[in-house]
């Protein structure tokens, strides 16, 4: 196995981007991708410190690739760069490209703690992956009421002033697609974002997409990353 | 520039490595073309950092296509070392072929080596060692006949101390063996093999003046086509990089 720090810069994104790649050494062509966007305002390498990914995919024989979004919600921001082109779209070609990785929706796997989870919902919704686990995440965030003026700025950042809350719902999205691939969500009770995600599993369940609920023991957000990575990667690859 | 930082584990030495690599912006646009590449050494007790520190590097190999790779061999002389670790094996056997896989789109004909400093020697070594996977080699600042250097040593009248003999052992150690860089470019020249091209830069008030001439002179003696420049400059990271595109220009203009 590799572990590479990367720092390229896209035109699509306007920024240098920053990105870690855990890498067998040898062909790539047919090994699976598992992604891992970092949460709010966090590095890419919050994985590396976080969990013990690089095990894991020496283990399961995955490569991983470690992204970050800084407090975009991985959308193209209204103001703000394209998170969700580069994301989606510009970093998996130049990874094809220049590492030999499969952009197969077969071999694409997602697993997000938080903010993450808009990117990985989204791709599993459009079938753009096998599988997703997602945990700790604001999964009614687009259904809630929001008063605070910095949480109301923010949101006009990434969707701008009048955003389309049908469009980047979670529970419309589920609704709408076509191509939807499996979903793990995890949460733990003591975390405020529990009842939202349990909501829109029950509410996956009803509208017939195939979603598992799995809930873990409280604890801090570095022991639970761990348990929930290794709950997923055990669910998506064993 | 796209820039990696790489991290593998070697089987050779047993220990976590790292290296550099720097991949132009044309690899992004022309997609399809093998990337050539410049292996580019640090000098004694550097690391692929301070070469990589070269400040018009990264800029003037991004403008040629080409990608760059760092290798660290620390205090390792590029070196199976007499008494240390096997830091030749490691490069050669492999770092090259690792990296290769990791970027499977740098070219595996195109390569070149460029050292600074002790790394020219390795530059030197690797090439006249690997003729047919190395079209060039460049030396800046470079001790090229490290059997003259362990001579010197010996009686006292060089620089250095346990490191030198820690890396090379003796002056008899290295004569005739692959280590000997002025050996192996005559054994190519006298048996007819592949010769890559060779550049050596020294400034004249650097501290190994007299050592490049006279590796110079040798070189020359035996019928190697090399091209020797110098300025004025000493044994700096700012001299080398005065001279880059020098280097740089020849490679390209000869290549095609």
């Amino acid at each position: 196995m590799a572990l590479i720090n990367a720092h390229v810069h896209f035109p699509e994104l306007t920024i240098a981007s920053k990105f870690c790649l855990v890498l067998p050494d040898t062909a790539r062509v047919h090994t699976a991708v598992l992604w891992l966007p970092a949460d709010w305002g966090e590095s890419c390498d919050s994985w590396l410190r976080g969990t013990d990914i690089e095990h894991l995919a020496q283990t399961y024989g995955f490569a991983a690739v470690l992204v970050e979004g800084q407090h975009s919600n991985y959308v193209d921001m209204t103001h703000g760069p394209n998170w969700q082109t580069y994301v989606t779209q510009t970093l998996p070609a130049y990874l094809e490209d220049q590492f030999g990785l499969s952009r197969e929706a077969k071999r694409q796997f997602w697993f997000a703690f938080g903010m993450g989870g808009f990117v990985a919902f989204r791709q599993a919704m459009a079938g753009r992956c096998a599988a997703a686990g997602i945990a700790r995440w604001d999964a009614e965030l687009f259904t809630r009421h929001l008063t605070k003026p910095e949480e109301l700025a923010w949101m006009e950042s990434c969707y701008g002033r009048s955003f389309d809350k049908e469009e980047a719902n979670p529970f419309a999205q589920s609704e709408r697609a076509a191509m939807a691939a499996d979903v793990l969500l995890m949460n733990t009770p003591d975390e405020p974002t529990y009842l939202g995600m349990k909501r829109l599993y029950e509410h996956m369940s009803r509208v017939g997409r195939l979603a598992v609920w799995h809930d873990g023991l409280a604890g801090n957000a570095y022991s639970l990353r761990q348990e929930f990575l290794n709950f997923f990667v055990k669910w998506a690859f064993a | 520039m796209a820039y990696f930082v790489v991290q593998i584990h070697s089987e050779v030495l047993q220990a976590e490595q790292e290296c550099i690599v720097t991949l132009p912006d044309t690899a992004i646009s022309q997609r399809q073309t093998p990337i050539p590449t410049l292996w580019v050494l640090h000098g004694a007790f550097g690391d692929g950092m301070s070469s990589h520190n070269l400040v018009s590097l990264e800029r003037e190999a991004g403008a040629r296509g080409l990608a760059t790779v760092h290798p660290s061999v620390y205090h390792g002389f590029y070196m199976d070392m007499a008494y240390g670790e096997r830091w030749y094996t490691f490069l050669s056997q492999e770092l090259r072929p690792r990296v290769q896989g990791l970027f499977p789109r740098l070219s595996h004909e195109r390569n070149a080596l460029l050292g600074l400093s002790l790394g020219g020697y390795g530059a030197f070594k690797w090439a006249l060692n690997e003729p047919e996977r190395f079209e060039a080699a460049g030396a800046f600042s470079s001790p090229l006949d490290m059997r003259l250097v362990m001579n010197r040593l010996e009686h006292g009248l060089h620089p250095g101390g346990h490191d030198l003999f820690d890396a090379f052992g003796s002056e008899a150690r290295v004569a005739g063996s692959r280590d000997d860089v002025l050996d192996l470019l005559h054994g190519l020249l006298a048996n007819g093999g592949h010769v890559p091209r060779l550049f050596q830069l020294c400034g004249t008030e650097d501290f190994a003046w007299e050592e490049n001439v006279l590796a110079r002179d040798q070189m020359r003696a035996m019928g190697a086509t090399l091209t020797f420049r110098s300025g004025t400059g000493g044994h700096t990271n700012a001299f080398w990089d005065a001279h880059l595109t020098e280097f740089l220009d020849w490679l390209g203009k000869e290549e095609a």
